[in-house]
C-alpha cells in the first residue's frame, strides 16, 4: 500500500532538491520500502524521478486504450451510418474514406486526451477530498518533503535518524 | 536578449532559493487579491458592451435573420466572419502551449497560460455564432450528430459535420489542457487562501486535493507530454477543417488547395497578436516584469513576423493560382479583390497584415512594449478583415453577374460582433482575477535547481 493512502508517520522538510534524493535514497538503503516514502514537491521536476527511480507511469496505457477506442469508433461510426442508408450517388462509392479519416482523427485525439485525464485522477488518486496528514502547505511553495508511512516507533525513531543524517531542516511526527 | 531564462531566472542567482520560490509564489498569486477600481470599470465596459450584443440579439430572434443585412447571394455574412476570426484566435493558444512546449522553448512558460485560457474563451466565442447565425436557435441541436426519428444520420460528406466534431474536440482537450496544467497552481492558491474563506472552498474544490506527491507528479507529467503530443496534431487540423468549409464549395476565392495551410499560418497570426494584446496590459497592470520581459516579446514578435511572411506569400500565391489555372471567374474574383466594390476591406488587410508587420524585422519594434501592442491590434484587425474579404467578397461576386449584390454589415451585426469582443473579455476579467494566469510550478522549473551545495554558498556568502 502506497504511503499517500496512509496515516501515521514521520515527516522531514527539505530546503534542496539534492538532500530529497539523498533522503529517499538513504531510507531505501535502511530497509524502508518504496511504497512507505512519500516525497512533496512545489515542481514537477525530472530531477526528483530520476533520483528517485519510480517505474514508469502507466498513463501511457490510458492514452493508448482512449486513442485505439476513438480510431475504432470513428471508423465503425463513419462507416455504419453510410451503409445504414446506402443510397448511391452519381455512381460514387456508399462510403466515402477520406471523410472517416476525419472523424477517425478527431475521436482519437478527443478519446485520447480524455482517458489520459481519467488515468491522471485514477493513478494520483484525485480528486481527493483532503490533503493527508503528512502534507503542508509550503509543499506547495518553497519546500520539499519526505512522508514516511511508520507502523512503530523503532520504525519512527530509524527514520528520523536517516532524516536528520542527511540534512532535514525539521522532522516532525504527524498522525 | 539570448537568455533563454525568465528575469526572475537571471536574478535568482543572487538570491536564496527558498526565497525565490516563494517570491515567484507571491508574485503570481498576488494577481488573485480583491480587484481594484480599474479592473471594475474595465468590467463594467464589457458588460455593457455585451448587454447591447444581447439585446441586438433577441432582436434578432424575434424579428428574423432579416435584420442582419443578408442579401442573396450573400448567405454567409460577418457571424461566420466572426466564427472563423475567433477559431483562429483560439489557434495559437495550443501552439504556444503544446508545440512549443513539445521543442522545449523556454520562452512560451510566461505566456503560455494566458494563451491556453485565450484559447478556450476564444472558442468559447466562436462556438456562439454558428447559433446567432441560425436564425431559430432553438434548433441548435440540429448541429449535434445523432440520428432523426426516421433513423436518417447527419451526412458525414459534410464539412460542416467535421467541423463540429473538430471544433467540439479542440475546445474539449483545450479546456482539458488548460485545466491540467492548472491543478498545481490552484492547489498553491489554496495553500495561500484564508481557511474556510470563499476562495479557499473553490481552490480545494479546483485543486481536487493534489498535494505534489512524487506519484502524482510522475503522473502529471507523463499525462502533460501526451497530452501535449494528442494536441498538437489537433492545432493543425481544426483550423484545415474549418477552412475546408470553404475550400470543399465550387465558390470561387474558395476553392483552392492551398486553403488549409493558408488558413493554419493566418490563425497562428491572429492568434499570437491576441497573446501580445493580452500580455502587454496585464504585464503592466499586475507588475510582473520580471515575469514577462523582451525576451519573451522578441520571441513572440518573431512568431509574429514568420506567420506573417507565410500568410503574405499564401496571398501571393492565391493570385498566381488564380492567373496560372485560367479559369476566368478565379481570375475575375481576384481582379475584383484587389479593384471591386469590397476593395477596401481586401486592402485593410494587406496593410494590416502584410505590411504594417514588416516593421518587426526591426529589434527595437520588436522589443518595445507600445509598438507590439500597436502592432498586434493592427494584425487582430487584419485579420478580421481577411475572413470578411474572403468569406464576403466571393459570395458577393459569384458565377453569374446578374447575382452579384453589395452585402451591408447592419447595426444588430456590428453590435453582436463588439458583443462577441465583450463576452471574451468578460471571461478573461474573470479569469486574472480568480486563477492563476501564470503557471507557478512550471516558472519555478525553470529556476536553477535547488542544490544543497549551492544553498551552502548562499548562505557563506551571505
Amino acid at each position: 500500500m502506497s504511503a499517500e493512502l496512509m496515516d501515521g508517520g514521520v515527516r522531514g522538510v527539505f530546503l534542496t532538491l539534492d538532500e530529497v534524493a539523498d533522503a529517499v535514497n538513504a531510507l531505501e538503503d535502511g530497509g524502508v520500502a518504496a511504497d512507505d516514502i512519500t516525497v512533496y514537491s512545489p515542481i514537477p521536476t525530472p530531477h526528483l524521478e530520476d533520483a528517485i527511480d519510480r517505474p514508469v507511469s502507466p498513463v501511457r496505457l490510458m492514452t493508448l486504450i482512449g486513442g485505439f477506442l476513438g480510431t475504432v469508433t470513428g471508423l465503425s461510426l463513419t462507416l455504419w451510418t453510410f451503409f445504414a442508408w446506402g443510397l448511391r450517388v452519381g455512381g460514387k462509392s456508399i462510403a466515402s474514406l477520406p471523410v472517416t479519416v476525419i472523424i477517425m482523427f478527431e475521436l482519437t485525439v478527443l478519446l485520447g486526451g480524455l482517458f489520459t485525464l481519467a488515468g491522471v485522477f485514477i493513478f494520483s488518486r484525485i480528486p481527493a477530498m483532503h490533503t493527508k496528514p503528512g502534507y503542508h502547505p509550503r509543499f506547495s511553495n518553497d519546500l520539499f518533503g519526505v512522508f514516511v508511512h511508520t507502523d512503530d516507533d523503532g520504525m519512527a525513531q530509524q527514520a528520523s535518524t536517516i532524516l536528520d543524517r542527511v540534512g532535514a531542516e525539521a522532522i516532525e511526527s504527524v498522525a | 536578449m539570448s537568455d533563454p531564462t525568465s528575469a526572475v531566472s537571471r536574478r535568482a542567482s543572487g538570491l536564496a532559493q527558498a526565497t525565490v520560490f516563494r517570491r515567484v509564489n507571491d508574485d503570481v498569486l498576488a494577481t488573485l487579491k480583491r480587484p481594484g477600481i480599474g479592473w471594475a470599470a474595465l468590467m463594467a465596459v464589457v458588460l455593457t458592451v455585451l448587454g447591447i450584443a444581447i439585446v441586438a440579439w433577441m432582436y434578432q430572434i424575434k424579428t428574423g435573420l432579416g435584420v442582419a443585412g443578408y442579401v442573396p447571394p450573400v448567405m454567409w455574412g460577418v457571424y461566420i466572419t466572426d466564427f472563423v476570426f475567433w477559431v483562429g484566435i483560439a489557434h495559437s493558444g495550443t501552439l504556444i502551449s503544446a508545440i512549443l512546449f513539445l521543442f522545449r522553448a523556454q520562452f512560451r512558460t510566461a505566456v503560455y497560460r494566458v494563451s491556453e485560457t485565450m484559447t478556450v474563451f476564444a472558442v468559447m466565442t466562436a462556438g456562439l455564432f454558428p447559433l446567432i447565425h441560425l436564425g431559430r436557435v432553438w434548433y441548435f441541436y440540429y448541429l449535434i450528430p445523432y440520428p432523426n426519428e426516421r433513423l436518417l444520420w447527419p451526412n458525414f460528406r459534410s464539412p460542416l459535420l467535421w467541423d463540429f466534431f473538430a471544433i467540439s474536440t479542440y475546445f474539449t482537450i483545450s479546456s482539458l489542457f488548460l485545466y491540467m496544467g492548472l491543478i498545481p497552481d490552484i492547489a498553491a492558491a489554496r495553500d495561500r487562501a484564508e481557511p474556510r474563506s470563499f476562495r479557499y472552498r473553490l481552490y480545494s474544490l479546483l485543486s481536487l486535493g493534489w498535494q505534489g506527491t512524487d506519484g502524482q507528479w510522475r503522473h502529471y507529467n507523463r499525462a502533460y507530454l501526451f497530452m501535449a503530443g494528442l494536441a498538437t496534431p489537433l492545432v493543425l487540423s481544426v483550423h484545415s477543417v474549418v477552412s475546408w468549409d470553404f475550400a470543399m464549395a465550387i465558390v470561387p476565392g474558395w476553392h483552392s488547395t492551398i486553403f488549409a495551410p493558408y488558413f493554419v499560418a493566418g490563425a497562428i497570426f491572429s492568434g499570437v497578436a491576441m497573446v501580445i494584446t493580452l500580455v502587454v496590459p496585464m504585464r503592466k497592470a499586475f507588475h510582473l516584469e520580471d515575469y514577462i520581459d523582451e525576451y519573451h516579446l522578441n520571441n513572440l514578435a518573431k512568431l509574429l513576423l514568420l506567420t506573417s511572411l507565410i500568410v503574405f506569400y499564401a496571398y501571393l500565391v492565391e493570385f498566381f493560382i488564380a492567373w496560372y489555372s485560367g479559369s476566368e471567374f478565379e481570375r475575375a474574383i481576384f481582379m475584383d479583390r484587389l479593384t471591386g466594390r469590397y476593395a477596401w476591406a481586401c486592402w485593410i488587410m494587406y496593410t494590416c497584415n502584410c505590411f504594417i508587420p514588416m516593421s518587426l524585422w526591426s529589434k527595437r519594434i520588436r522589443t518595445s512594449w507600445f509598438w507590439m501592442f500597436i502592432v498586434s491590434i493592427f494584425v487582430n484587425i487584419g485579420m478580421w478583415f481577411e475572413r470578411f474579404s474572403i468569406i464576403i467578397q466571393s459570395l458577393a461576386h459569384e458565377f453569374m453577374p446578374y447575382q452579384w449584390d453589395y452585402y451591408r454589415v447592419s447595426w444588430v451585426e456590428w453590435s453582436i460582433t463588439a458583443g462577441s469582443f465583450a463576452w471574451f473579455f468578460m471571461w478573461f476579467l474573470l479569469f486574472i482575477k480568480f486563477l492563476p494566469s501564470m503557471a507557478i510550478s512550471e516558472l519555478k522549473e525553470l529556476l536553477p535547481p535547488k542544490l544543497k551545495r549551492q544553498q551552502e554558498e548562499l548562505e557563506r556568502a551571505s
